[in-house]
């Protein structure tokens, strides 16, 4: 597929200390990207400037279409959108006032814009406020108007920056129902706190950890390459070590322990399960729990805990 | 892009337009009750052997212009720029900021020409200086290029810090000097020899000179005139420079 971005060997310095380093790889065309930052040197917030435009790569060479991010930069900057964590808008000017002011300087027909104006404040529900100065407006409003801004120009790339931030639950809802309307028609890059958005919403998730991308897969394949998709617990009345000795040679499964008479073990399907039981004539289950892991499990025992096993 | 500009201007306004109307008559009155009543008490013989109203008249008119352009000023340049508002959109538009910064300093000075005719009017009236009409349009362009020299000193100073303390502290200052060192309500031969000569050879200085030489004496300085300009483009090209330099971070 072709390549929306592509960081070529991309470095990012802040006050002289190395924020990305040697950044290489490529977002594929109309995918959508969750970023996670571990921590807050992690190297996200470098990451959407440079996406965004806001900031030029330091060293290496980035792409947005092939079109070199520096050299190019006036074509370029028709292509994306940009929705940053708190509002930018002029405190001085009203809603739409704000909108048409930036919008004017792309180069852009008044009759598509108006059309796509009128889409996106019926689908973000913005009607009542398109009239009131924006310093009386709330944050979350505010950022409901920035996303309608940008999508109005109808960009090839959007970036987010955590993109339901500030929002109460409807705006938020709505938000989200817009951009998963816009999936595979637009290259999405956006970064959240919201984890179980990202598992619902992406095509992949970077995760970045001291200025690398630590992870960079969908959900599926992270946990598959991590230890699994679930995460079984089947409690015997008596549970013997040859019985142990035989479930540990069962391929499906992955790191199963043996806690007294509790048996824990790992797999990628539900099924794994299944073919445990075949080994189980004759033994008496308690109990049995079945886990499904998400991207928090996996977070967490990467980088806080080592393990949540 | 000017025609945005503009357009953002008049939104403004509109926004805002009891205050901007408030100010463009209760600024004059103000200055006038403050500045110049007493100082027709205090120059007993003035040195320019003019009546006081007529050689005053540029002067007052001029810090009312400077007082309503600190704010349209600040507000764009460095209001927006600490809170991070607006100005991060622009830079991500396909326009080049130095552009954005030449446009914007002459919506500045449109604005100004606007207030200027309202102030000039309001004065006409409130001192009665006795002008015919060929001196008030003798008296317009050397208004333009005190305005776009004061509208770059202030764009300047709100480029150059970041503390707004230090800013308000900063144009607080230039606004003394406007007042009491550039001419406009005191003659330069009010102050001590070396120190009048350097505040009269100062851009500012050198043009309510030449200003008050067309006017009273009907001769004019083409001189001082094109030195202005070339320091107002030199000085527009580095204030260029220096907003692109800060909004790239």
């Amino acid at each position: 597929m072709e390549a929306s971005i592509t960081f070529k060997k991309v470095s990012q310095l802040v006050d002289g200390e190395a924020v990305l380093a040697g950044l290489s790889f490529g977002i594929e065309n109309n995918s959508t990207v969750a970023i996670v930052g571990e921590n807050d040197d992690s190297g996200l917030k470098e990451f959407i400037k440079l996406t965004a435009g806001i900031s030029n790569p330091d060293y290496g060479a980035l792409y947005i279409h092939g079109l070199d991010s520096i050299k190019r930069r006036k074509e370029i900057r028709s292509l994306i959108g940009y929705v940053p964590l708190e509002n930018d808008m002029d405190p001085w000017l009203t809603a739409m006032q704000n909108i048409s002011f930036i919008n004017s300087f792309y180069n852009i027909d008044n009759k598509k814009l108006s059309e796509r104006y009128r889409f996106y404040v019926d689908a973000l529900d913005l009607n009542e406020i398109l009239n009131i100065q924006v310093n009386r407006l709330s944050p979350g409003t505010l950022k409901k108007l920035t996303l309608m801004r940008e999508l109005a120009r109808d960009p090839k790339i959007l970036v987010l920056d955590n993109p339901t931030g500030f929002m109460n639950a409807k705006d938020s809802a709505l938000t989200w129902d817009l951009l998963q309307s816009l999936h595979k028609k637009i290259t999405i890059i956006y970064s959240s706190t919201d984890l179980s958005k990202i598992e619902k919403f992406h095509d992949r998730i970077l995760v970045f950890h001291n200025g690398k991308i630590d992870l960079n897969d969908n959900l599926e394949n992270m946990l598959k390459n991590w230890q699994g998709q679930y995460q079984f617990k089947i409690q015997f009345e008596k549970f013997l070590t040859p019985l142990f000795n035989k479930i540990e040679k069962v391929k499906e499964i992955i790191s199963p322990i043996k806690d007294d008479d509790t048996l824990i073990f790992n797999a990628n399907h539900r099924s794994a399960l299944l073919i445990i039981m075949t080994l189980l004539t004759g033994v008496t289950i308690n109990d049995i729990n079945i886990k499904k892991y998400h991207l928090r499990d996996l977070l967490v025992a990467r980088y806080m805990r080592g393990g949540i096993l | 892009m000017i025609k945005a500009l503009f357009i953002r201007r008049l939104w403004i306004i509109k926004n805002r337009l009891l205050t901007t109307l408030g100010l463009l008559l209760i600024l004059p009155i103000f200055i006038n009750v403050i500045i110049n009543l007493p100082f027709k008490r205090l120059v007993v013989s003035p040195l320019w052997d003019i009546p006081h109203e007529q050689w005053i008249f540029p002067g007052l008119t001029l810090i009312v212009i400077v007082m309503m352009m600190i704010p349209s000023v600040s507000r764009d340049l460095f209001d927006l720029r600490i809170l991070n508002k607006l100005l991060p959109s622009l830079a991500l538009t396909p326009i080049s900021r130095s552009q954005y910064l030449f446009n914007l300093l002459v919506i500045i000075l449109i604005e100004a020409v606007v207030y200027t005719v309202i102030i000039m009017s309001v004065y006409s009236i409130l001192i009665s200086p006795g002008f015919i009409f060929l001196d008030y349009l003798i008296m317009f362009p050397f208004f333009l290029l005190f305005i776009a020299l004061t509208a770059n000193i202030l764009t300047t100073l709100a480029l150059i810090v970041d503390k707004t303390t230090l800013h308000i502290l900063l144009v607080l200052s230039f606004f003394l000097f406007i007042v009491f060192a550039s001419g406009t309500v005191i003659e330069f031969e009010y102050f001590p020899e070396i120190i009048g000569t350097i505040f009269s050879y100062l851009p500012t200085g050198q043009i309510l000179l030449s200003l008050r030489m067309a006017l009273f004496s009907d001769v004019i300085n083409w001189w001082i005139i094109f030195s202005a300009i070339i320091t107002i483009l030199i000085w527009t090209f580095l204030n260029g420079l220096l907003f692109t330099k800060r909004l790239i971070k």
